[in-house]
């Protein structure tokens, strides 16, 4: 049986402990229930207000505005869904390139060290930067521009970020160059932990790159290509690029994301408006997310060694 | 079987070769425009106008140092800041945000993976949630939330990286599920504090993982442009700093000086990443190997 004294002594642990815990919490609790908690309720409070001398009124004007662009085929709105969808679109079609690039490193082709470190510039180097060397490399007085005139038989320099019909593929393409080997630190980081053992068995067994890569290290790096997948799927509506610093959303290339943006930095205005334009494509992305998780996690089921 | 093996390296061999010149041609691309900028800096402002792609006519490496009192972007009223400035504004930004950033992942989950108590499934419940439902169209709110308690234009706006969601905390989470838990058992045996243990022990193992996801946060902040543009227009960094400079050069362009400006704001960071590389690469890890 416990004396008083051990009793007392363990809930004097108790409260010390308690202390601890709640030390450790209280700073990110605390910008959590501020930065998170407070500014979505308030987000959510704003969907549905609009300025009215000088307060707000609650109202589904904004959402009612939402409906009526969503009516009218060749509204802003639709064209930023469509780019916003065009860039989920490309970083999926690029996820299989970074897993070519990190598996031909992680096979240690010739200078792999030197790539290694070189593929990972476009990832640590500032997108002002990249943006304007893009910019500058694409436009009139480039070699790009001279060469694809000359190419294409045309009687002008073409324009890239200056022509609708370029631009936005212009931008698509600054997420090709800059995202060739995009994840590969995670995706590297994942190969690196596959033990030889199981390797050098399948290089005994004959396997050729392609074999090794499909049925023994793809399988293994499951886990960690579906988490990159997933949290592809759930910024769907976000997705995007370094639009501000391309074109600032002229000639077509606007995206959700980029409206939101725009709304609150240049428009000066409350982003009301804005605020139900994410409130919207929020809900939207629910069943995305429900539906990723349970492919990525039910149906694909990874080996297990 | 021995042909087959050879041939089989010789398919393997043209499938390496295909893939190296892809690989030598893609670096190639990243290798010219920053090679382009580290020469355009080195121009005239007449040669880099009139010949925009070909070598300078004369060398003016001195424009580095120029761009030093030259690079500056107005921030209200007479006052300027020069790339020295913007070179301490990303200082101060990139360590303030990221230590708060680091810190506070890492203290939220060693107590919600290592102790048990009232709420600590809610909280990694929180996490999963944060991660896989990105609430868009928060900015106008954050925006307002944050001029309302008047953090606009002051230090105060790092609190806002104060918080341990996201990734940070998948990476902390799955390190610490994995570490050895019989030093710290030692430790509360020799009668030390959950806080002594904590700070004595559990850190330093934590090095290496911290290491390498300050270095991460630390890029992305010394890189954000959008954070310093709406919540710190006195104080640009240097990724605010340039953009504001090359915005501006629609009234006066001074090309040379800009991109002297790139090659000095991307110094710090190639050390930094070629200090850390391996850190970061061994040890940051997420949805872990199957096994």
């Amino acid at each position: 049986m416990e004396s008083i004294a051990e009793k007392t002594k363990k809930k004097k642990i108790n409260i010390k402990r308690g202390i601890f815990i709640v030390g450790m919490l209280i700073v990110p609790l605390l910008n959590f229930i501020f930065f998170y908690v407070y500014v979505n309720f308030d987000s959510i409070l704003m969907a549905f207000q609009v300025r009215s001398g000088t307060g707000v009124i609650y109202t589904f004007d904004n959402f009612r505005l939402l409906f009526e662009e969503f009516g009218k085929s060749s509204s802003d709105l639709w064209m930023n869904i469509r780019n916003t969808l065009m860039y989920f679109a490309l970083s999926f079609l690029l996820m299989p390139i970074s897993i070519m690039v990190s598996y031909f490193i992680y096979k240690k082709i010739l200078f792999y060290r030197f790539y290694r470190i070189i593929f990972f510039l476009p990832s640590i180097i500032s997108a002002i930067v990249l943006t304007i060397l893009y910019k500058n490399i694409l436009g009139v007085y480039g070699p790009i521009a001279a060469a694809w005139k000359n190419i294409f038989n045309l009687n002008y320099t073409p324009e890239f970020f200056g022509d609708s019909r370029y631009a936005i593929w212009a931008c698509l393409g600054y997420n090709v160059w800059t995202g060739f080997a995009g994840n590969f630190i995670l995706i590297g980081g994942a190969m690196s932990r596959i033990p030889d053992s199981i390797i050098e068995a399948g290089a005994l067994d004959g396997s050729t790159p392609f074999i090794e890569l499909r049925k023994i290290i793809i399988p293994l790096i499951w886990p960690t290509v579906t988490t990159l997948i997933t949290l592809n799927f759930v910024s769907i509506f976000s997705a995007g690029g370094p639009i501000l610093l391309l074109t600032e959303g002229n000639y077509n290339t606007g995206t959700l994301s980029y409206f939101i943006f725009a709304q609150v930095y240049f428009a000066g205005g409350d982003g009301q408006y804005a605020s139900a334009v994410g409130m919207f494509f929020t809900i939207l992305t629910i069943p995305v997310v429900l539906l990723t998780n349970y492919v990525a996690n039910r149906k694909i089921e990874a080996v297990e060694y | 079987m021995e042909r087959t093996l050879k041939k089989r390296s010789v398919s393997n061999r043209i499938v390496f070769m295909v893939a190296f010149v892809i690989f030598a041609a893609y670096a190639a691309t990243l290798f010219y425009a920053f090679l382009w900028a580290i020469i355009s800096a080195c121009k005239s402002n007449s040669d880099f106008v009139m010949h925009m792609f070909a070598m300078p006519e004369k060398w003016y490496p001195q424009n580095y140092l120029k761009a030093f009192t030259l690079l500056r972007v107005n921030i209200g009223g007479n006052q300027y800041v020069n790339l020295l400035g913007m070179l301490m504004n990303s200082v101060w930004i990139t360590v303030g945000g990221t230590v708060l950033s680091i810190t506070c992942a890492t203290t939220m989950t060693y107590v919600v993976c290592r102790y048990r108590f009232p709420g600590r499934k809610i909280i990694y419940f929180l996490n999963l949630i944060v991660m896989m439902l990105p609430i868009m169209g928060s900015l106008p709110a954050q925006y307002k939330f944050v001029s309302d308690i008047g953090f606009i234009n002051t230090p105060l706006i790092l609190l806002m990286y104060a918080g341990g969601f996201g990734l940070n905390f998948i990476v902390m989470y799955g390190f610490f599920k994995n570490l050895p838990w019989s030093y710290a058992e030692a430790c509360f045996i020799d009668g030390a504090s959950d806080l002594q243990t904590f700070i004595w022990v559990v850190v330093p193992m934590t090095m290496p993982i911290v290491t390498a996801l300050c270095v991460i946060s630390g890029i992305s902040i010394w890189n954000d442009y959008q954070t310093p543009m709406l919540y710190l227009k006195s104080f640009p960094n240097l990724a605010l700093g340039l953009y504001q400079f090359n915005s501006n050069m629609v009234y006066e362009a001074d090309y040379p000086t800009l991109f002297a400006g790139f090659v000095i704001s991307t110094i710090p960071i190639l050390i930094l990443f070629g200090l850390f590389s391996e850190t970061i690469m061994s040890n940051v890890t997420i949805g872990g190997l199957k096994g």
